[in-house]
């Protein structure tokens, strides 16, 4: 291999070897070895374009229905390789859950809402659907916000709602890995707040994976980060490392502001 | 870096005993529950859809295959005429038409071959297909028009002769003639009043009241069944105005069957010119009217072209209205006029009318023949439409750069 | 875009500093223009009016007159349809539109609707383009087409399929509402279909997104976010089929054998309110209850569409909120 993995130790909840994405002829990852330990915080950060969203989206194989995209390399959940011939995605996708920068609850009520992946896994019991439901916005720090209105429209919910709306539907599912692509660019602080309190208390139980924009973001939640450039990972330490004394040019040129 | 905490060692007790249980979590394809139903449901939804669309073209095909029998009958002596009006023009364009078909044909699959050749060749997957000169262009329909005028008595002669009641052999020229005549004809009355109204929604819309009206009106106009617009058609033409069945009652009848659709097309597509083009516009000193005279309107031009080609292939496909207000009939001595106020039947008529009561031998070869003709103008005219919905681009592009003329 | 923007900006400036004078000149030119345009238009629209009114008034007019003759209930309930005989029970009319339209939708628009989902969720993406290029043209091929293929083609299979449930030497045959049925669902599953294709691809991917996120299969996601999702859309898209089907005439007329009566079965020949209006519509002279009941018919069968019109929007609007 050409470039030795910087981080991959065997024993990670995920690790990714070698790993390339190509669209078409576009190479948007590039020979990407990392590797998510359990119940951390993993930030990525880099400048827009540069394949955080594309790597991010490979470990939980949601590039699959994207036409056209090749992927090199290997990603491991637990030592086992997720892309091997005769790994369902959908079983991936069980394990590992994503959030998304856009909230994207369905348009059925709230608790519908959360008890989806539920019922898509097999879950029939009432009971059971409504404890695990309630659990789940528990965790997401919605349940008194929403707790008299399971019926409703999700759709009638506020924007920062809708975002741990959809975190708690990933959480009822209970992944071991949450993947989350700048969960918070699109709310207002008080929100960005309630998310960034949440990502803090996930981590007790499970491992998380977070694109972010806002360094400061980075700076708060997470306990490393890695920075991307041109589809490559740059750097990858832990984050008081990178935001104080990184070991990469390119990496502290980013940080201080100086392109991206 | 951190080291990696070795499992068990110091995380929560909480996690520790979930990581426990996830270790045997499953990933494997075998693994999911109701993953063999969804292969079988999504073989069996996939062998429906095949079907289904197999069914159409199979049905296509073989009725195009039937009716060539009529469709392809050349032959070297002139078809003899019936020497009724109009009888040598008609027979000039319907050859034209059979030509100019042919070229279009020929060049295209021409066009393409080469096309994909250079590509192998090249290894450049984005050569595009080799395009015609303006001059070749030009050439070529002449050469059509002449050879098509040359030989007219020569283009097969289920074209071109009239139909036949009782004896075999009969053509389907008049039928031919009065769809096409239709369609100019239900097409001068909707164009103006479909796209003036349009423009009233989309542009001009101040009185609510008229507003609602007018959308109730088009509302009901697209509920109605076609039968109901033929008995109208019927009442106040044949009944009410006593002048019997004519071409001109069926393009009444048609115009107004075709209002919803034109109408809604061409709203639509006036809605769609972006709004900096016009204010482009009226910025520079053009009135409202100029603005949708001149911006507006050949802005939106390509999407009411392809309102009005499907309405087209509405007229062709329509039946019912027509027997009840142009009639079945074909009178020899008008077969070809030009009069809209004799009465004549359609393809889609004469299909019906020759099965239910034809008495002709051969009227399972001219049913065939009919029916493909039918679809092969439908064809054209939905291969039209959406060729002039991609054109859409280009045409906007044209109206901004005459948007500079106009107001210079 | 943002140069067409700059030039016309640049130009509009140059034109207030120095107004041309043929902007003045040609203001009472303008002026007679735009009214005569605005004018023409406002008449388009009056004349669309006018002429809807028009025709629901001479319909009405002479509907109603057909139906104060005969009553409503014995033209609505009545099972013989004889003019001859100055009866006019209008249900075995009725009855067969309802039948051979609800027919179409279980033979035509039920798959139709699986098809699209299939097709648009589903299928390989290669063939989606074809299949759809395919149904565009079924959907645009006249009527009649299939009204003579289905006499060619269906007509004698239903024939066999009727011997083989009733008995050779039944008195049942290829023509009647089972045919009607199967021919009319031929007929209108490509609209469907594309009308369901359009609702489905209004589906944001994001929700479909978000599902596979949450470990649904591709099945799951078509049934439980993609056609949900759509639910009103398909709907409008299955009612337009039912009302099309519920109007269609000729090719009815082609298969449905013609006889003034309810049927025994699906197997026997009957008639619809479209067919009956054409056929008998030439006979009748104009004036008499036997003309005029066909009028009335005619708002039977408007009032049905009217209906199943409404039925739709009431629909989509309570799913809508
Ligand atoms: N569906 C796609 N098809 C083709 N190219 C794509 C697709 N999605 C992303 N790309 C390309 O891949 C590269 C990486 O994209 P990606 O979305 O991963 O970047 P990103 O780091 O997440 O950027 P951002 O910070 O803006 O979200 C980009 O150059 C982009 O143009
Ligand atoms: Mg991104």
């Amino acid at each position: 291999m050409k470039h030795p993995p910087i981080d991959a130790p065997a024993d990670a909840k995920m690790r990714a070897v070698g790993l390339s994405v190509q669209y078409g002829e576009k190479v948007a990852v590039n020979e990407v070895s990392l590797s998510l330990l359990s119940n951390e915080v993993l930030a990525f950060i880099g400048p827009s374009g540069c394949g955080k969203s594309t790597f991010l989206r490979t470990l939980n194989r949601m590039n699959d229905s994207i036409e056209g995209v090749k992927v090199k390399g290997s990603v491991e959940l637990d030592g086992e390789d997720i892309y091997a011939a005769d790994v369902d995605p959908v079983l991936v996708r069980r394990r590992v859950g994503m959030v998304f920068q856009k909230s994207n609850p369905f348009p059925k009520s709230i608790f519908e809402n959360v008890a989806y992946g539920l019922r898509i896994a097999g879950v029939r019991d009432r009971g059971i659907l409504a404890e695990k439901v309630e659990r789940a916005l528990t965790q997401a720090a919605l349940w008194d916000e929403v707790k008299d209105r399971l019926d409703e429209s999700g759709l009638g919910l506020s924007g920062g709602q809708q975002q741990r709306l959809c975190i708690a539907r990933a959480l009822a599912v209970e992944p071991e890995v949450l993947l989350m692509d700048e969960p918070a660019s699109a709310l207002d602080p008080i929100a960005t707040a309630k998310i960034e309190e949440l990502i803090s208390e996930l981590r007790k139980t499970l491992s998380i994976a977070i694109v972010t924009h806002s360094m400061q973001q980075a700076a708060r939640i997470s306990q490393r980060t890695g920075f991307f450039y041109m589809g490559k990972l740059v750097e990858l330490d832990d984050t008081t490392t990178i935001f104080t004394k990184p070991n990469e040019r390119a990496t502290e040129d980013y940080i201080t502001g100086r392109f991206g | 870096m951190p080291a990696t905490l070795p499992e068990g060692s110091t995380p929560p007790n909480e996690a520790n005993e979930a990581n426990e249980a996830r270790v045997r979590a499953p990933l494997r394809k075998a693994d999911r529950k109701g993953r063999r139903v969804e292969v079988v449901l999504a073989r069996g939804l996939a062998t429906m859809a095949a079907l289904l669309a197999g069914a159409y073209v199979a049905g296509l095909v073989h009725l195009l295959m039937r009716g060539s029998s009529k469709l392809l009958a050349v032959s070297s002596t002139p078809v003899p005429r019936a020497g009724v009006e109009n009888e040598s023009v008609v027979r000039g364009f319907v050859s034209v038409a059979v030509f100019a078909l042919l070229a279009w044909a020929v060049i295209a699959t021409g066009r393409m071959v080469v096309g994909r050749v250079t590509r192998m060749r090249t290894a450049d997957e984005n050569a595009a297909d080799p395009k015609l000169g303006g001059w070749a262009i030009a050439a070529i329909a002449g050469a059509v028009v002449a050879v098509g005028i040359v030989l007219r008595d020569h283009v097969p002669s289920f074209l071109v002769t009239l139909p036949s009641e009782t004896t075999a052999g009969g053509g389907v020229g008049p039928e031919i003639f009065n769809t096409l005549y239709f369609a100019v004809l239900s097409t001068a009355v909707t164009l103006p009043i479909g796209v003036g109204a349009a423009v009233y929604m989309a542009r001009f819309a101040r009185s609510k009241p008229m507003v609602g009206a007018l959308r109730t009106a088009l509302d009901t106009l697209a509920s109605l069944p076609s039968i109901v617009y033929g008995l109208f058609g019927f009442l106040v033409f044949v009944v009410q105005m006593q002048a019997g069945y004519s071409l001109f009652a069926g393009a009444f009848v048609l115009a107004l069957l075709n209002l919803p659709l034109v109408v809604g097309i061409s709203e639509e597509s006036l809605r769609a010119v972006p709004q900096e083009v016009e204010d482009a516009s009226i910025a520079l000193g053009a009135t409202r009217v100029q603005t949708t005279l001149r911006v507006t309107l050949p802005y939106a031009w390509p999407g009411i072209l392809s309102a009005l080609v499907l309405s087209v292939g509405r007229v062709f496909a329509e039946s019912a209205p027509l027997i009840m207000t142009a009639g079945t009939t074909i009178s020899r001595g008008s077969a070809y006029s030009l009069n809209p106020f004799r009465g004549g039947e359609t393809l889609a008529v004469h299909l019906w009318y020759v099965n239910s009561s034809g008495l002709s031998p051969d009227k399972a070869d001219v049913s065939a023949g009919t029916a493909a003709v039918l679809v092969v103008l439908i064809f054209l005219t939905n291969l039209g439409a959406s060729r002039l919905a991609r054109f859409g681009g280009a045409m906007g592009n044209k109206a901004t750069s005459r948007l500079g003329k106009a107001t210079r | 875009m943002t140069m067409r923007a700059t030039f016309a900006e640049e130009s509009a400036r140059s034109r207030s500093i120095a107004p041309s004078a043929r902007r003045g000149s040609g203001a009472a030119g303008v002026r007679w223009g735009d009214m005569l345009a605005r004018g023409f238009v406002i008449t388009c629209a009056g004349v669309v009016v006018l002429a809807t009114a028009t025709m629901i008034a001479f319909l009405a007019q002479t509907g109603i007159k057909g139906l104060t003759e005969v009553g409503l209930w014995p033209l609505l309930h009545g099972t013989k349809w004889k003019p001859e005989a100055d009866s006019f029970g209008g249900f075995a009319l009725l009855s067969g539109t309802l039948v051979s339209a609800s027919g179409a939708v279980l033979f035509g628009a039920v798959p139709a609707v699986l098809a699209a989902v299939w097709l648009s969720e589903l299928s390989p993406k290669m063939i989606r383009t074809p299949f759809r290029r395919v149904m565009e043209i079924a959907a645009a091929v006249p009527s009649v087409v299939y009204g003579w293929l289905a006499l060619v083609y269906l007509v004698p299979i239903m024939e066999h399929v009727a011997h083989r449930l009733y008995g050779a030497d039944a008195a049942v045959g290829g023509e009647g509402l089972a045919s009607s049925a199967i021919l009319l669902g031929i007929m209108i599953a490509p609209t469907v279909l594309l009308l369901s294709l359009d609702a489905l691809s209004r589906v944001p991917a994001e929700l479909r997104q978000g599902s596979a996120a949450l470990g649904a299969s591709e099945m799951q996601t078509a049934f439980r976010v993609a056609l949900p999702g759509a639910w009103r859309g398909i709907l409008i898209a299955v009612f337009f089929g039912l009302a099309r089907a519920a109007g269609e005439t000729m090719a009815v007329q082609m298969v449905i054998g013609g006889a003034r009566k309810l049927p025994d079965n699906l197997f026997t020949p009957t008639t619809t309110i479209s067919t009956q209006i054409v056929m008998d519509m030439q006979n009748a002279s104009p004036g008499t209850t036997a003309s005029n009941a066909l009028y009335s018919m005619a708002l039977v069968l408007l009032v049905v569409s009217v209906i199943i019109v409404l039925a739709t929007r009431l629909l989509s609007r309570q799913t809508a909120t």
